[in-house]
């Protein structure tokens, strides 16, 4: 029959050198760096009050647009929680300014920083068991640790990039709509998520729909940022969204975060190619 | 494909056992059926018999990633269900006397530990599922219908939850659950069974929320001997606490600085830990631990770091094994309804599982070889003992001369039209077999099967090397005809084949690479760009 690729005995054990190489020195190496790279990452992340650091600190993230002045933020960002947030809307009817502000020690958890904080720590702890002490037999084990690693940064990622998709009655039953003093009037929703690498705020507003309205009424699915027309029904009203504003601001310290996790996942990627390239020639074996 | 009558798929399987890199082992209440789910989502039923003999006697497909954990899920002991999670949500609940599933959903959260939580309202027996997993709460589920009741909520510091604990009270109907967040901070929520009847139920926050400073939980165990204390193993560390105020009792380092991933009480001084590597250690609890010695809690408030030396530690001769691809997972089972056994079982990435039984009077002294494994059996030793030896579909023809392994299929398409099953082979060559009619004869075995030639078949050779992909245009697109077959190995070359008459219509030879994939392109694609075959990064 004929043998795959090494014909001759030389080849082979040449090919076997290698391979022990790879599992021996340079899987060790790629580990370290990418330990070092989610130190980075995680870092970013600060715990608040974890251990003896005290308060994480607080960053302060102006949210606005360049073409109008309609909706003005300023977000007050600490660890994985929003500790202030302050509000200026200028009503297009009559030009009023309203100004709305979180109440006293309230904060509000944006799920989306924990869950991938959470991500990178498990990243991290698969791989903290795997250091220069630790010896790989078989190329199947590398795979399957980097599959393990890359499966959390990617989900870490996901996070980040994919935030959860709400129905407007979901926005309005939400608890950050009573966060805020003075209350928020009955014909304004607000939302906060994070997308990507930016903090971005969105303020809806609406108005009734008369039972006398002909509009044909479709209540609206779930989005991440609802346009203009939505419907849907709250309480005993129906209600249209008339305009919808969206501020954001890119958060630095989340910006270099996702760029840890694509190197990171480049590294772990870049390895199982390596390693796969030996399972062609051993396929008989477990390698 | 659509029909009016109930197709029931039959698997055959071959000498190899398929591959189950066990995630996840469970116990049934009855002690008579051991549930392993894998990695790549399927779950294995053992049969385990009272003398703990092993066998394995179904494998449960459903699930689309590895099963994160298994968790019964039945009130009555005449029924045994189970419940399963996996990495991308899906919960499904199985009968596991017929390997039936009952019941299917899928949550956008993935569950890393599940509890079954039982009470009666009345004269009816209740049963809620409380899941934790990658989400800032515990889920209360209904074990019948798998719909989300209510959560468990954190006010104070809300974070994923690690592991988790049910305190059954067997005075007042109030019963707790502790629960170690990731941050490390203990959370107490008092569930009584009274809220089952409420329909549309608030979140319930925690009454107690306590920071323990325990990195990296990997489980909480609560004794069922003492009702006393709590157990809290860590990765690098395990602690007992009292179950009454949350004060720590003692502290048990890392052995030889292996990593921890679980451990429960054996009895009421002695607690077993299990490492990473599938290495156990059972543990004497100092009288400080015990509530019915006299000197109990004396150490509270001290700096604990007492080193307890190990009574027994189990002994796992991984020599003549195979080799591990992943760690191993290892759970403790003590039921006291139908059986008294205390089993210790692992499971591991070979498909074997190895149970010790753990003595009641386990004062071995140090000089001991420690605790043997009382069985083991592997999904692979379990096809290897099968007598007639299970037979696939084509085995006769895989024969090598002068070698035991036969010559393997590395690709294979299935052509439902002709009944026809095409399989790629490592050395080259192509092989055609009508499957159905192959396949109703194999399940009658006879004279047939040692007739030369059988099953009747056709080999196509052309390729000099592995087959890589195989495609049968006609099936996923009408407009190809149906008398093509294409393959492509890692000669770099693709052929196209007539499969009627057996010739060879094309070759390809491409100078980029192995060919990696086959691909037919979507309907409104251009009569030029018919075939796409990506090798590497070429693509036509």
């Amino acid at each position: 029959m004929a043998t795959a690729m090494a014909a001759t005995a030389a080849e082979r054990a040449v090919l076997e050198e290698e391979f022990r190489w790879l599992l021996h020195a340079e899987v060790h190496a790629v580990l370290r760096q990418l330990q070092d790279i989610l130190k980075e990452a995680s870092l970013r992340f600060t715990l608040p009050g974890s251990g003896t650091e005290g308060p994480a600190k607080q960053e302060n993230f102006i949210l606005g647009s360049c073409g109008t002045d309609q909706v003005k933020g300023v977000l007050t960002l600490q660890g994985d929680a929003l500790s202030q947030a302050d509000v200026n809307l200028k009503m297009p009817r009559n030009s009023q300014l309203l100004h709305f502000a979180f109440r006293e020690d309230k904060q509000w958890k944006l799920q989306q920083i924990q869950d991938a904080r959470n991500h990178v720590s498990q990243a991290i702890y698969l791989l903290s068991n795997r250091d220069e002490s630790y010896q790989f037999k078989t190329g199947a084990e590398v795979l399957k640790l980097m599959d393990a690693v890359m499966l959390q940064l990617t989900r870490a990622r996901n996070r980040l990039t994919t935030p959860a998709t709400l129905t407007l009655p979901e926005i309005a039953a939400s608890g950050l709509t009573r966060m805020f003093a003075p209350t928020l009037p009955s014909d304004l929703l607000v939302n906060v998520y994070i997308n990507l690498n930016k903090l971005c705020l969105t303020v809806y507003q609406l108005h009734v729909l008369q039972p006398t309205s002909t509009k044909n009424f479709r209540p609206s699915g779930g989005a991440v940022l609802h346009s203009p027309g939505a419907m849907f029904e709250w309480g005993s009203q129906r209600l249209e969204v008339s305009h919808v504003h969206k501020v954001e601001c890119v958060i630095p310290w989340l910006n270099d975060a996702l760029v840890y996790f694509t190197v990171s996942l480049q590294l772990c990627q870049q390895l199982k190619d390596k390693i796969s390239v030996f399972s062609s020639y051993w396929s008989y074996r477990p390698f | 494909m659509a029909g009016n009558s109930l197709v029931l798929p039959i698997v055959l399987w071959g000498r190899k056992a398929p591959t189950h890199c066990i995630s996840s082992v469970l116990l049934t209440d009855d002690g008579a059926t051991i549930v392993t789910g894998c990695h790549d989502g399927q779950i294995c039923l053992w049969d385990i018999s009272v003398e703990l003999e092993i066998n394995p006697r179904a494998l449960l497909f459903g699930h689309t990633a590895s099963i994160t954990c298994l968790s019964r899920a039945c009130a009555s002991t005449d029924k045994q269900y189970i419940v399963s999670a996996s990495a991308s949500g899906e919960m499904c609940l199985w009968d596991v006397s017929d390997g039936r599933c009952i019941e299917f959903t899928k949550l956008a959260c993935t569950h890393t530990g599940i509890q079954f939580y039982q009470f009666s309202v009345g004269n009816q027996r209740e049963g809620r599922l409380l899941c934790h997993g990658h989400y800032p709460e515990i889920l209360v589920v209904d074990a019948t219908s798998l719909e989300v009741l209510y959560s468990l909520v954190s006010k104070i510091s809300p974070d994923w939850i690690s592991s988790m604990s049910i305190i059954r009270s067997h005075r007042t109907q109030e019963d707790t659950v502790v629960a170690l967040s990731a941050t490390g901070i203990l959370k107490v929520w008092i569930v009584t069974s009274e809220i089952s009847g409420m329909q549309d139920t608030e979140p319930i926050f925690e009454e107690e929320s306590k920071p323990i400073y325990c990195q990296n939980c990997q489980s909480i165990a609560f004794c069922a001997f003492t009702q006393r204390s709590l157990l809290v193993v860590c990765s690098k560390y395990w602690r007992v606490f009292d179950a009454g105020d949350y004060s720590l009792l003692c502290s048990g380092p890392s052995e030889n600085g292996q990593t921890w991933t679980g451990g429960d009480f054996v009895s009421a001084d002695k607690v077993i830990i299990w490492t990473e590597n599938g290495q156990s250690y059972i543990y004497k609890l100092p009288a400080s631990c015990l509530p019915a010695s006299d000197s109990f809690r004396s150490d509270v408030g001290k700096a604990v770091e007492n080193l307890i030396p190990p009574v027994q530690h189990s002994l796992l001769d991984r020599k003549d094994k195979e080799l591990l691809i992943c760690p191993p997972v290892t759970r403790f089972f003590y039921g006291c309804k139908d059986y008294f056994h205390k089993l210790l079982i692992q499971g591991d990435s070979s498909g074997r599982l190895n149970i010790w039984s753990i003595p009641d009077t386990a004062d071995g002294q140090e000089g001991d070889e420690g605790l043997k494994m009382t069985t083991s059996m592997s999904l692979q030793e379990a096809f290897d003992k099968l007598n007639p030896c299970p037979a696939g579909i084509i085995d006769q023809l895989s024969v090598i001369p002068n070698s035991h392994e036969p010559l393997k299929v590395t690709a294979s398409v299935y052509i439902p039209a002709h009944g026809r099953l095409v399989c790629g082979r490592e050395d080259g060559s192509i092989v055609i077999v009508p499957a159905t009619q192959t396949a109703v004869v194999q399940l009658l075995q006879g004279e047939h099967m040692l007739r030369r030639g059988w099953p009747p078949h056709r080999t196509l050779r052309g390729h000099r090397n592995k087959i890589t992909c195989l495609l049968y245009p006609h099936q996923v697109s009408a407009r190809y005809d149906q008398r093509y077959l294409i393959s492509g190995g890692v000669d770099f070359s693709v052929i196209i084949w007539d499969i009627f008459s057996g010739e060879m219509k094309h070759i390809f030879c491409v100078h980029g690479g192995e060919i990696t994939q086959l691909l037919v392109p979507p309907e409104n694609c251009s009569v030029s760009t018919q075939w796409s075959f990506p090798c590497g990064d070429w693509v036509t």
